[in-house]
C-alpha cells in the first residue's frame, strides 16, 4: 500500500469502498442492501463476525465483494477489536473514500445520486446523514423521546488519510462505527436520509431484541435503560416515510 | 563577575531576590533604583540612578533585565551580557506592547530566564539559551556557600549558575549542557505525571513537548495518547495545536514524506494550502533541508528552522530565514538579510528598531514609509507615543 498520496485530497476519480460487518444474516436484509450498494460503490469490504449461516456465501455472490474475513470466534463481546479488525481490512485496500453500512441500512435515492458529488471534492472529510430508525414495518419511522437519531447527524462516509492517527475506543459495547478522530476533521452535515431497518421487525422479535439488550446490558452500562424498555411501548409515536 | 540589575519595579517589588544571592563569582550587584541603606547592606547590593548607569564601564557587567520598557536602555548601555526575565504581562500595563516589546528583549538578550512555563516552552521553539526558573522537584539538587552563607538548591537554581557561567565562556566553549539537563528533568517530571493522571490530555501533551525537543522519538506516542484524550473529552478544536505536531516529530526524524503528508491533512485555509503546494514543489525537487524547516516553522519551531537555514546560502533558503527572524523577532538579522536579497526592508521592523536604539527621527521616518507599503503608520506611531510613556512611567515607579 502506497502510504504517500498526492493529493491527498481529491476533487475528481474517488473510489468509494463500502465496510461492512455482519453476522448470521441470511433471510433479512442483507441481499437487498448488497444489492443496493453494488449499484452505488465501487468495492465492498466486509468481516462477517463468525456467521453460522450462510452469510459468508452470499456475500461472495456479489461481484463488488473484493474482501470478505471470515472471524473463526465472534468478536462481538470487544466491539473495539471487531471494528478495527474491519477498518484494517478496508484500509489495506487503499481506498479514497469509505461507507460504513450495517446490514439492515438503505439510503435514499437522492442520496445514492449524490453521493459522487459529495466524495469528489478537497474541502471536507467526512459526511453525516440523518438516519431513521423504521419500526415494526418498513412504512413508519419512530420518532418520540428514545427513539429520535433522525434529529442529528451520524458519520458514515470518510475520507481515508494515510498517516492521519486513527482510533476507536477501547469499549466492548456502543463503539462508533469509524474511527473517532474524524471528529477533528472539517466535515459536512448532509441532509440526506438513510433508512435503518434494525427495528423494522415483527412485534415478537422487538420482544427478543429487548431480552438481547436487557441481558447483555442489565445495568444500562453502555446504553440507557428507559430506551430498552422503550422497545416495549404499546403504541409507538412513529410517522410514514415519504419519500 | 559585575552585575547590574534593572527592574520593573522597586527593591521591595523585586521577585528575583534568592536568584542575586546565588549569583556565580558574584562581586559587585548594581540595582537600579531606590534601596535603604538598610536594604544595602543586608543584600550586599548597591543602588544607583538610571542616570548613573550610563557612567559605569557597561561591558564589565552582566545585566539582569526584567522589564521589556527597559530595552531601549539596554541597548544603548552595551553590557558584557545581557540576561533577560520574561513575565507574563503585569494587568496594568498594555498587553500587546508589553508582549512584542517582551518578545524582542528576549530575542536580543544573551540568556533568558521565566517563572512561566508556558514562555520557557515558547521561547525554546525560538531560540538557544532558555531558562525555566521554577520548578516541581522539591529535593536539594546542591549546596553552595555564598560568603558565610549556606544554600541549598533547587534544579534551576543549578541551571542558574551553569546558565551563567556557560554565558561566559560560550565564544571559548559552547555548552548546551544544561538546557539539555533542564528539558530532561522536565520531561521526567511530566512522564512521572502522565502515569498519576493517564486521562489528562495536557500532561501528556507537555511530555511530547519535552521529549520532542530533546529529539526522543517517544514523543509520537505521548502526542497520539494526549489527542485521543483531547477527543475523547469532546475537545474537537485540536487538527493544527495536536495532530499537525505529528509532522514536526516525523520531520526531526527525517520522515520528510510522512511529515508533509500529515500537514496536508492539516492544511485547511488558502494559505496552508500555499505553504503545502511551496513544501510539495521543495520535495520534489529534493531540496529536503529546506522541506524539514518549513515543516518546522509551520510547527513553530523556528529555532530548529533557523539551525538548518542559517548556513545554507541559496536565495530560498535566505528568504525562509527572513520569515523565521521575523517570527522571533530576531529583526535586525532579518531586516540585514532582507536588504541583501530585496534591497529595500519592512518599515516597520526598521522603525521599530530605529525607536530602540534612540534614532526618534529615523523612526519616524520608517513608519510614514511604512504607510505607503501597507498603511500601518499611524498605529504604530501611537505604539511608539504608547511605549515613550509606558518607559518614563517604569522609570518613575524605579526610581520611587
Amino acid at each position: 500500500m502506497n502510504s504517500h498520496r498526492w493529493p491527498l485530497r481529491k476533487s475528481s476519480g474517488n473510489r468509494l469502498t463500502a465496510m461492512m460487518q455482519v453476522k448470521n444474516e441470511s433471510g433479512r436484509y442483507l441481499e437487498q442492501v448488497l444489492e443496493e450498494l453494488s449499484e452505488f460503490v465501487d468495492e465492498i469490504v466486509i468481516v462477517d463476525d463468525g456467521s453460522t449461516d450462510d452469510t459468508a456465501q452470499l456475500c461472495r455472490s456479489f461481484a463488488k465483494v473484493t474482501q470478505l474475513v471470515t472471524l473463526e470466534s465472534s468478536l462481538f463481546n470487544h466491539e473495539w477489536e471487531l471494528r478495527q479488525t474491519l477498518w484494517n481490512l478496508a484500509v489495506s485496500t487503499n481506498p479514497d473514500w469509505l461507507l460504513s453500512v450495517d446490514a439492515d441500512e438503505f439510503y435514499e435515492e437522492t442520496a445514492k445520486h449524490e453521493i459522487r458529488r459529495l466524495i469528489n471534492q478537497d474541502v471536507y472529510d467526512w459526511v453525516a446523514f440523518r438516519f431513521f430508525d423504521f419500526w415494526g414495518g418498513t412504512t413508519h419511522y419512530r420518532e418520540d423521546e428514545h427513539w429520535n437519531i433522525h434529529m442529528k447527524h451520524t458519520r458514515t462516509l470518510v475520507r481515508y488519510l494515510p498517516n492521519f492517527h486513527y482510533f476507536y475506543p477501547k469499549m466492548n459495547h456502543h463503539v462508533p462505527r469509524l474511527p473517532l478522530s474524524y471528529a477533528i476533521l472539517p466535515g459536512f452535515l448532509a441532509e440526506l436520509r438513510v433508512k435503518h431497518y434494525g427495528w423494522a421487525v415483527s412485534p415478537e422479535e422487538l420482544k427478543l431484541k429487548y431480552s438481547r439488550y436487557l441481558a447483555l446490558d442489565p445495568e444500562g452500562r453502555w446504553g440507557s435503560l428507559e430506551q430498552y424498555h422503550s422497545i416495549l411501548d404499546e403504541q409507538p409515536h412513529l410517522v410514514e416515510w415519504k419519500e | 563577575m559585575k552585575y547590574l540589575i534593572l527592574s520593573g519595579g522597586t527593591w521591595a517589588e523585586y521577585e528575583y531576590k534568592r536568584l542575586l544571592d546565588l549569583l556565580p563569582e558574584r562581586e559587585e550587584v548594581c540595582f537600579v533604583g531606590r534601596m535603604s541603606s538598610e536594604e544595602q547592606s543586608s543584600s550586599q547590593i548597591k543602588a544607583i540612578t538610571v542616570a548613573a548607569i550610563h557612567s559605569l564601564n557597561a561591558e564589565d557587567y552582566t545585566m539582569l533585565v526584567s522589564s521589556p520598557y527597559w530595552l531601549s536602555e539596554a541597548l544603548s548601555i552595551q553590557a558584557g551580557y545581557v540576561v533577560a526575565l520574561l513575565e507574563h504581562c503585569p494587568e496594568k500595563e498594555n498587553k500587546q506592547l508589553w508582549e512584542k516589546y517582551s518578545s524582542l528583549l528576549g530575542a536580543m538578550a544573551d540568556l533568558v530566564g521565566t517563572r512561566s512555563e508556558r514562555i520557557y516552552l515558547e521561547l525554546s521553539l525560538h531560540r538557544e539559551y532558555v531558562l525555566y526558573l521554577a520548578g516541581d522537584q522539591q529535593e536539594s539538587y546542591g549546596v553552595v556557600y555564598q560568603g558565610d552563607r549556606l544554600y541549598f538548591l533547587t534544579d534551576y537554581e543549578v541551571l542558574w549558575r551553569k546558565a551563567l557561567e556557560a554565558l561566559w565562556q560560550q565564544l571559548s566553549t559552547p555548552s548546551y549542557e544544561w538546557e539539555t539537563i533542564q528539558l530532561e528533568l522536565r520531561a521526567d517530571y511530566y512522564l512521572t505525571m502522565c502515569v498519576k493522571l493517564p486521562s489528562q490530555p495536557v500532561v501528556h501533551y507537555l511530555a511530547a513537548s519535552y521529549l520532542y525537543l530533546l529529539g526522543d522519538r517517544a514523543a509520537s506516542r505521548y502526542l497520539a495518547h494526549s489527542l485521543e484524550l483531547m477527543i475523547l473529552h469532546d475537545y474537537l478544536d485540536c487538527l493544527h495545536s495536536h495532530f499537525r505536531f505529528f509532522s514536526a516529530i516525523e520531520a526531526k526524524l527525517g520522515n520528510l514524506e510522512t511529515a508533509v503528508q500529515q500537514y496536508a491533512i492539516t492544511a485547511i485555509t488558502a494559505e496552508e494550502k500555499v505553504e503545502l503546494e511551496r513544501m510539495q514543489r521543495l520535495l520534489h525537487t529534493g531540496e529536503d533541508e529546506l522541506v524539514r524547516a518549513e515543516l518546522f516553522r509551520v510547527n513553530e519551531d523556528e529555532a530548529a528552522a533557523i539551525r538548518i537555514l542559517q548556513p545554507l546560502s541559496s536565495l530560498d533558503a535566505k528568504a525562509l530565514l527572513i520569515r523565521n527572524y521575523t517570527r522571533t523577532f530576531q529583526w535586525e538579522k532579518a531586516l540585514e538579510l532582507q536588504y541583501e536579497l530585496e534591497g529595500a526592508v519592512d518599515g516597520a521592523m526598521e522603525g521599530t528598531l530605529h525607536l530602540l536604539y534612540g534614532r526618534r527621527h529615523d523612526a519616524i521616518r520608517s513608519f510614514l514609509n511604512a504607510v505607503g507599503q501597507n498603511n500601518e503608520a499611524w498605529p504604530l506611531l501611537s505604539e511608539m507615543a504608547d511605549l515613550e510613556e509606558a518607559v518614563r512611567e517604569m522609570k518613575r515607579r524605579v526610581e520611587g
